[in-house]
């Protein structure tokens, strides 16, 4: 193989880890913000029942 | 402010209201039962005491000329029969008044419970997202090592 094919076979593997490597972060960062969105919804959820509670007073 | 010990209580208050309120009506029920087997009690008594009379005239004896306590036992078993048929009632009033309070107790106790099953669920669903966030983080860190170190493999056969 020569020179010029190798190097253009090492550049894309190089730039293969690379899209692989962005794509990985940007699959995490819509996974966290799911995840987040959850924790965000439960919390809402918690704080609303809390409100109901003290607003009510009896039950 | 509501807490959890709050709602435990208040089940734990609306289940008590709820049983006084039932032991009041058996204890009802079971006084006006008393009351019956007693006046049933004294117009067997009375019965009794007629019959033998009736049945056991002194000899020689017509029923018209029976003695004076003859008359003086058929005015007992008629007084006692008065009695029985005027027993009060059941005290519809108060029992109706304890069977409202034990029904409004079960109601308290249903609303408390499925309060407190809220509350539950809340905190559960909080703590389940939370320790979801914290595993995926985890996750996320090891699949981002494997990764770069992919990228210095490939670059570091690249250098070669």
């Amino acid at each position: 193989m020569s020179t010029v094919a190798e190097l253009a076979r090492a550049t894309e593997e190089v730039l293969s880890a690379q899209r692989e490597l962005a794509a990985l972060v940007r699959r995490h960062r819509a996974e966290r913000q799911a995840a987040e969105r959850r924790l965000r919804r439960a919390k809402r959820a918690w704080l609303s029942w809390r409100a109901d509670r003290t607003e009510g007073g009896t039950l | 402010m509501g807490t959890v010990e709050d709602l435990e209580a208040a089940v734990a208050e609306a289940e008590e209201i709820q049983r006084r309120a039932l032991a009041a009506m058996a204890a009802l029920d079971a006084e006006q039962e008393a009351e019956r087997h007693q006046a049933e009690a004294r117009v067997r008594a009375a019965r009794q005491r007629v019959r033998s009379l009736v049945t056991a005239p002194p000899p020689g004896e017509r029923e018209a000329e029976l003695p004076p306590e003859h008359a003086e036992a058929r005015a007992e078993l008629d007084a006692a029969e008065h009695a029985l048929a005027n027993l009060p009632g059941v005290q519809y009033a108060a029992r109706a008044d304890l069977a409202q309070v034990a029904r409004d107790a079960g109601a308290a106790v249903s609303q408390a419970r499925s309060r407190l099953a809220g509350y539950h669920a809340s905190v559960e669903a909080v703590r389940r997202a939370e320790l979801d966030l914290a595993e995926l983080q985890l996750r996320h860190q090891t699949e981002l090592a494997a990764a770069r170190e992919r990228l210095r493999s490939v670059l570091a056969g690249t250098e070669e």
